[in-house]
């Protein structure tokens, strides 16, 4: 099953993210995130976080999850690793994330994502499994 | 979507469902088709929606689909009855254009352009994850927050002079370092004097044809003057800040009641707190941005006068002005014959106040506030003047750019197999940038012709043109 795909937005980034059911769409968004993020991998220390997040609905916590995520190489100047979607409700996501420090001899920087934004957000049923609408602010 | 043309350069969105006001989009026939094929026409009717409207949703022809506001919207609030929304300024608070003047004519410069702009992208850093010339303590960050270029300039980063050619003096009122999250404040400490990357650049030109003559000598341009002209924002500190206030409107009661076409347009009341916290923290991210234009303004200063050999007497490089496009400010404006204050949102739009309005520098007063319109980095960038028909219908706005035609992915697919930078060196532009993607997105023809897109707000008596600038050298994030 396709990850997912770019929509042709005029100005930002629009992506349409695909999986087997809910989970499987927030953990290739933030796969798919990094992809656009950073290339490259490291050999450096990994350590990993737990991350709890309360939204409204599924579209909402769609983008608090990416949110954090792109805050965390941002802000904080960490890479992910992997993630690992442990409890998904309508209203709340529980995780686990693998981090490791941006290092510039081995990872290049790639398109600068500004936010995660609302707009035209969406998560829906998509045939046999499911397909979410987000749009970054690049 | 219906849509009525008015006449050459007007086109009517009339209100219908849950609008509240009519849309106004400003645009050529051929603008306008570019304009159809996006979401951006939906986008100013959504705007439309938004409580404490006042006249229409306005959009300027540079526009085209955004998030929330379309990029080149315009629309202006009660500030009773009105909402301040984030979308609506966008995440790059304060994102402006600054252009300086110099004594230093195209022919001086032009063969020293190379090292001049090596130096120039080796003295400013650039590109996505830059991070500073200055490191600031949190203290210090506060005080950016606070005071705006006035204190990059108290620390040796320009000349008080400039703060009077920075719209609000470079610091606006109301601002409040405490209004914003520890976040924002962290993201802050590292990037004053950083360009970043996407649409951003500094950008070396010549005055090529002054269309107004008073004006450009108001202005301190001449044919043949090289120019400098900068374009960036409040970086990762004013995207936090966006993001932050979108989350918390979200989940306010009163938005509940609203009843929005688009959670991006999450709005809070102007007179509620969290309205008057969001207004807070959005002047101070705006305050950071001016700092920044600032700081990279003085390194470019500098590495002009190490590449080229010349003391500051010589080169004068004066600052024409500092324009924000990503803003929202308290303004009075006449509204059926009565002043009113209104809060005036301008997302990708540029103020431009006639002659004669108080909020126009006095050194320019008698012609009206310098309007800077960059347009891509192959073809043109204007400067022109704000005219009395932006006050009698755009709120004193018009357009901020060419704005974009093509998509990102769309612009890198037609750059496959094409060396951009011989190209524009074989057009007489010197291109040195960080991503190679980036370089792509940004190709010349990823934009509108800003020639009619200036045309347009020229004829339909928003801003009129005053000099047409050529790039020499450019760099990119």
């Amino acid at each position: 099953m396709r990850r997912f795909h770019l929509i042709d937005h005029t100005a930002d980034m629009g992506l349409y993210l695909y999986g087997a059911d809910p989970k499987e769409v927030f953990a290739n968004g933030a796969a798919v995130l990094y992809e656009l993020l950073v290339e490259g991998r490291s050999q450096g220390p990994r350590s990993r976080e737990t991350l709890a997040l309360n939204g409204l609905d599924r579209e909402d916590l769609l983008v608090q999850w990416l949110g954090e995520l792109l805050y965390i190489y941002a802000a904080r100047g960490m890479v992910l690793t992997d993630a690992r979607i442990d409890r998904l409700t309508h209203k709340r996501l529980e995780a686990e994330i693998e981090l490791t420090p941006f290092d510039s001899a081995h990872h290049k920087r790639r398109t600068e994502i500004k936010a995660v934004t609302y707009h035209e957000t969406e998560f829906k049923r998509h045939g046999p499994g499911w397909r979410a609408r987000v749009i970054f602010d690049v | 979507m219906k849509l009525h043309r008015l006449d050459d350069y007007r086109w009517e969105i009339p209100a219908e469902g849950g609008m509240r006001v009519p849309g106004l989009v400003f645009a050529d026939e051929a603008l306008m088709k570019a304009i159809d094929k996006d979401n951006s026409l939906k986008q100013v009717a959504n705007v439309a929606h938004l409580p404490g409207i006042v006249g229409r949703s306005l959009a300027m022809p540079d526009m085209h689909w955004g998030y929330g506001f379309p990029i080149g919207g315009v629309a202006a609030f009660d500030v009773e009855e009105g909402v301040i929304s984030p979308g609506g300024v966008g995440y790059d608070i304060n994102c402006g254009v600054r252009l300086m003047t110099t004594a230093l004519t195209q022919e001086e410069v032009r063969p020293s352009i190379k090292p001049l702009i090596e130096a120039l992208y080796r003295d400013i850093p650039t590109g996505v994850g830059s991070r500073g010339a200055l490191k600031l303590s949190r203290s210090e960050v506060r005080r950016v927050l606070e005071q705006g270029s006035s204190w990059v300039v108290g620390q040796g980063f320009g000349e008080p002079a400039d703060l009077e050619h920075t719209e609000e003096g470079g610091a606006m009122n109301g601002a409040e370092g405490e209004a914003l999250s520890e976040r924002a404040v962290a993201r802050g400490l590292d990037q004053v004097g950083t360009l970043g990357s996407g649409n951003h650049f500094l950008e070396i030109g010549r005055v090529e044809t002054i269309y107004d003559a008073k004006a450009a000598e108001v202005f301190g341009l001449f044919e043949g003057q090289v120019t400098v002209l900068i374009h960036c924002g409040s970086r990762g500190l004013g995207h936090q800040v966006c993001d932050d206030f979108l989350k918390l409107m979200m989940r306010s009661k009163e938005l509940a009641a609203m009843n929005l076409p688009d959670r991006q347009l999450a709005s809070a009341l102007i007179s509620s707190s969290l309205g008057k916290r969001y207004f807070a923290a959005m002047a101070a991210a705006a305050n950071y941005a001016w700092a920044n234009r600032q700081v990279i303004m003085h390194l470019a200063r500098e590495s002009f006068q190490k590449a080229l050999g010349l003391g500051p007497a010589k080169l004068r490089m004066n600052l024409l002005y500092d324009v924000a496009h990503n803003i929202a400010k308290f303004e009075t404006h006449e509204v059926g014959g009565q002043a009113r204050r209104l809060l005036v949102h301008r997302k990708g739009a540029t103020r431009a106040f006639p002659a004669g309005h108080p909020d126009v520098p006095p050194a320019f007063r008698s012609v009206g506030q310098p309007v800077l319109i960059p347009g891509d980095m192959g073809r043109a960038s204007y400067v022109s003047v704000g005219a009395l028909g932006a006050m009698a219908e755009t709120f004193g706005s018009c357009c901020h750019g060419a704005g974009r035609v093509l998509s990102r992915k769309a612009a890198k697919q037609k750059a496959k197999g094409r060396s951009l930078v011989e190209e524009l060196g074989r057009a007489g532009v010197e291109v040195r940038y960080s991503g190679r993607s980036t370089l792509a997105e940004e190709m010349p023809e990823a934009y509108k012709d800003v020639d009619r897109v200036v045309e347009v707000v020229h004829q339909a008596g928003l801003a009129k043109k005053v000099a047409r600038l050529r790039p020499m050298a450019v760099i990119k994030g």
